[in-house]
């Protein structure tokens, strides 16, 4: 646990701050070195990462810098940061650890987030994005929208409705708002239904998908200083498909809780405080009822239950900023398997992922001193402490087969710290260096999952209780320009991941799933070394007319000079847009090279280039102050045949689609 | 009889004036079943001044049964605890009589204060051909002999628990393999024990200690094994004991390979358990 010591010296640091040094004027944005996109307020940023109001939060994060999404199917694909995935990465909403239920991972947590209630995306990489969470690949944080405590009371009510004829899915949103002096509460909703989708050459059939998202939250004032929020979100997911993964969804529910206590310091060493408690499980259900081929049906229920705590301050003294962060969180987690044989032989039940905690508790830190006024540095910090074991039970009774009593919990200590130093030049240009080192625990699967069927390469993968922690050595230089009519960065980077957790193939095992090539097991490899880039240009040519685009690069290795799997090619996206009074068109055209550096243990396969042209159109009608909004897009114009080499299964993606949206907002 | 129901009586007249009841002083004439146990039947041990009560884990099958004997005087029903035991089992097939292989043993076991003895029945009852026990004990307290007989029944275990068969390789030896643990498989590892027995006469069964087994575990719904099972070896008296994983619930299937030095004598013997 966090020893009294650290406590101390975190303590130290606060009242060495506040005696001191006198206010100064560093803007907290500045602390972190990440990409933030808002999606509300700020105009010129919507069209290019939500590329419709009612685009997926997963149609909005491809576009982030250095984020790809893994597909399994059109439904809940997940985001990537640079060459990491699952638990290299931390994944939260508005700052709260969720665990997916599901070990095969088809419920990334970003799928509970719906545009209609997200406030803005935060993807911070490698160790400088560890102020939430230990990982060694950064941090994707989905914010709520809250309602606003303004000084006069507002309602605003928004309908959202679009229909794609490829897949003849039909979404609807809706928001309900109203902030007033003392309070303010959100309701909103989002309702979408889709048939199977149609890639250029053929039906993909188990791709359709239903679910229900709900949000609440209400916000109190209770004086100049402090705010009281809490905010519910449910999400109910049903028959949904997933074309590469050789069963479906059933039933997915999440419920996700909170309450918050916000306090704002005025012009105090104590900027703002923000203390939040929170809850959230996941029920998850796989079904290969709608299936043709079923060697053997199986029921696959799984269970994740978090709860956890963060307090967040920030103290600002003069050119020193200070923000602190302790919290807490405990995750149960438990996946069932029952087969029942067509011949009635007796049903075969075991635990895919044996019940048992991952208990938590954690501090960080993120400090910036401006040395001059073109220089600051900062210093981000974290430790967290780790309690993973399972509880005594079938699924910890199935590893005593393997010579392991999993009931012993395994203890970890995760660090991360990082070094960023900024210069700012003239004209707008500025330029950092950013040195980290992280490490990372092994995911549940990763220890204790038992028999977990991956189709990307055909195996049955049993955990390594005895895994040891992964740990990444990092650097990276980003130059910027911010000028009024054009903005662009580079953004080079190396990892060198030592302990890098890799899969190997346990000979002599036989499979478990009927039709797999036998069974892999995980352990820890030399070193993965990770290199890559990502750049933007934007442009705003004239008043009317913008191009926006971004580049991202990877190049990713295992000691042998193997690639590492699920590495995404060279990607360009470019948006080109013309404003004129209320009406709006954008062509995009996203290019994707070749990946021909494929990692052959994880049975991947070269995946082509491809260009892919879409357009959209947009026109707003304002009637006093309500708006009415009506868009069309076609998307993939030229109805080419492609996949994302991150796509499982290599599925073709959906093919030529037009899109219609009706929105309207009432004030 | 009567002496149980005032002491029973007393108890419960007692319970009211005092919250401690002191424990019955006297055993009972009938016994209660050990927990866990079924009662087999009972039987007195004529001229040694004993009844016998006899115990198994489950109804008796065909396969390794082994039983726990209660031995009272018969005429106080105190437990007798100071004795030689012997036990015997036959099968009257009218034409011909045949014993079965057999543990013995003569001492008491100093925790359960039972005699116990384990046999390897080798067919079940079939109509008029039945199964007896001939139980034998020196009663210590009265230095004499005696003997008593008990008729059991011996019914086939489904699924099957022991396997009987002539190996050709062995000079056409009869042998009979019994599964005896798990007897109630959990998920996991389990320990694996079977027992080889031959047939030397109708009244001679030796235990066999030349043989090694091969064991191999799998689930016939889904074709597939488990990892980190121990091939049986042989710890002594005919039981060969290793490891079995079951890494889910359902069938599993447990294969046998019989060698005898690198030699094979069979590989078709299989036994099935269902958790």
């Amino acid at each position: 646990m966090i020893s009294r010591k650290h406590i101390l010296c975190l303590l130290g640091i606060y009242f060495l701050m506040g005696t001191a040094y006198s206010q100064s004027d560093t803007s907290r944005s500045k602390l972190l070195n990440e990409v933030t996109i808002q999606s509300a307020g700020t105009k010129n940023q919507i069209g290019f990462y939500q590329s419709s109001k009612l685009a997926t939060t997963e149609e909005i994060l491809s576009r982030m810098e250095g984020v790809n999404l893994i597909s399994r199917g059109p439904y809940g694909m997940e985001p990537t940061l640079r060459s990491y995935s699952a638990n290299q990465i931390n994944l939260s909403i508005d700052g709260m650890r969720i665990y997916g239920a599901c070990s095969d991972k088809m419920d990334p947590v970003s799928v509970y987030v719906e545009p209609i209630n997200l406030q803005g995306i935060t993807a911070a990489h490698g160790a400088q994005g560890n102020f939430n969470g230990g990982s060694i690949g950064g941090n994707i944080n989905l914010k709520f929208k809250s309602p606003s405590t303004l000084c006069h009371t507002q309602y605003l009510t928004q309908f959202i409705q679009s229909y794609s004829t490829n897949n003849q899915a039909l979404s609807s949103s809706f928001a309900f708002e109203k902030s007033g002096k003392v309070n303010g509460f959100r309701i909103s909703g989002t309702y979408r239904k889709a048939n199977d989708y149609r890639s250029p050459d053929s039906l993909i059939r188990y791709s359709a998908y239903e679910k229900l998202n709900f949000s609440a939250s209400f916000q109190q004032v209770i004086d100049s200083n402090n705010q009281i929020r809490i905010n519910y979100l449910g999400d109910l997911g049903r028959n949904m498909g997933y074309p590469a993964l050789p069963m479906d969804v059933g039933k997915a529910d999440a419920h996700i809780a909170s309450l918050t206590h916000i306090y704002h310091g005025k012009e105090q060493l104590v900027q703002r405080s923000e203390t939040k408690i929170y809850m959230n499980s996941i029920y998850h259900v796989m079904d290969d009822t709608k299936r043709d081929f079923v060697p053997m049906h199986m029921d696959m229920p799984s269970w994740s239950e978090t709860q956890g705590f963060y307090n967040e301050t920030f103290l600002k003294k003069n050119r020193h900023g200070l923000n602190l962060r302790i919290d807490a969180h405990k995750n149960r987690l438990r996946g069932d398997m029952t087969m029942y044989p067509k011949n009635g032989d007796p049903s075969m039940f075991m635990q895919t992922m044996p019940e048992g905690y991952i208990k938590n508790v954690g501090l960080a830190f993120q400090y910036q001193y401006d040395v001059t006024y073109n220089y600051y540095m900062k210093l981000n910090g974290r430790i967290d402490h780790y309690n993973q074991y399972a509880v005594a039970g079938i699924g910890s009774a199935q590893w005593t087969g393997f010579g392991y009593d999993i009931t012993q919990a395994k203890k970890d200590w995760i660090k991360s710290l990082s070094w960023v130093q900024c210069i700012a030049h003239k004209h707008g240009v500025s330029q950092s260096i950013i040195l980290g080192y992280a490490e990372r625990i092994p995911s549940s699967n990763e220890r204790y999952g038992y028999y977990l069927f991956i189709p990307m390469d055909g195996y049955d993968y049993l955990g390594n209780p005895n895994i040891r922690k992964e740990q990444s050595l990092q650097f990276e230089w980003v130059l910027r320009k911010e000028g009024k009519k054009i903005q662009w960065s580079v953004q080079p980077f190396y990892h060198h991941t030592p302990n890098y957790i890799y899969t190997h193939i346990i000979e002599g095992y036989q499979a478990m799933t009927i039709g797999a090539k036998g069974v892999k097991s995980y352990q820890n490899i030399a070193y993965a070394r990770q290199l890559g880039a990502e750049a933007t240009f934007n442009w705003r040519i004239n008043e009317g007319i913008q191009y926006r685009s971004n580049f991202k690069y990877l190049y990713a290795n295992t000691n042998n000079n193997m690639p590492l799997p699920l590495i995404a090619p060279i990607k360009i996206q470019q948006a080109l847009r013309y404003n004129w009074q209320k009406s709006q068109v954008q062509v995009e055209y996203n290019f994707s090279a070749a990946q021909n550096r494929i990692n052959t243990d994880f049975g991947e396969r070269k995946s082509p280039a491809f260009n892919l042209i879409n357009l959209r159109l947009a026109q707003s009608f304002m009637h006093k102050r309500n708006t009415v909004q009506l868009a069309f897009a076609i998307e993939n114009i030229f109805n080419i045949s492609y996949h994302e080499h991150l796509d499982v299964g290599y599925i073709p993606r959906m093919g030529r689609n037009f899109n219609i949206m009706l929105g309207y907002i009432f004030r | 009889m009567m002496l149980a129901m005032g002491t029973l009586l007393t108890i419960n007249s007692c319970k009211k004036e005092t919250t401690e009841a002191k424990p019955d002083p006297v055993i009972p004439n009938v016994p209660t079943t050990p927990e866990g146990m079924v009662k087999i039947g009972e039987t007195y041990i004529i001229g040694s001044h004993a009844k016998a009560y006899v115990y198994a884990k489950q109804n008796l099958f065909v396969g390794y049964n082994t039983l726990y004997i209660a031995m009272h005087d018969s005429t106080d029903g105190k437990r007798l605890t100071d004795g030689l035991f012997s036990l015997s089992a036959e099968m009257d097939m009218g034409a011909m009589k045949h014993a079965c292989p057999i543990e013995e043993n003569q001492f008491i076991d100093s925790n359960s204060l039972m005699y116990s003895s384990s046999l390897v029945f080798i067919m079940p009852n079939v109509d008029l051909e039945k199964w007896t026990l001939k139980i034998g004990y020196h009663n210590n307290k009265n230095n004499k002999n005696g003997e008593g007989i008990l008729n059991i029944n011996v019914v086939e275990a489904n699924p099957t628990r022991m396997f009987s068969g002539v190996l050709p390789l062995d000079n056409n030896a009869q042998v009979f393999v019994s599964f005896v643990l798990p007897s109630k498989a959990k998920i996991g590892l389990n320990d694996a024990e079977f027992t080889i027995h031959k047939k030397a006469s109708n009244t001679n069964f030796p235990a066999v200690n030349n043989y090694s087994i091969v064991m191999l575990p799998t689930m016939p719904s889904m074709g597939h094994g488990s990892p980190n099972n121990v091939s049986p070896v042989l710890t002594s008296n005919g039981h060969y004991k290793g490891k079995v994983n079951f890494t889910m619930t359902g069938l599993w299937k447990i294969q046998l390979k019989l060698y005898q030095d690198t030699v094979l004598l069979a590989d078709q013997i299989f036994f099935d358990i269902v958790l």
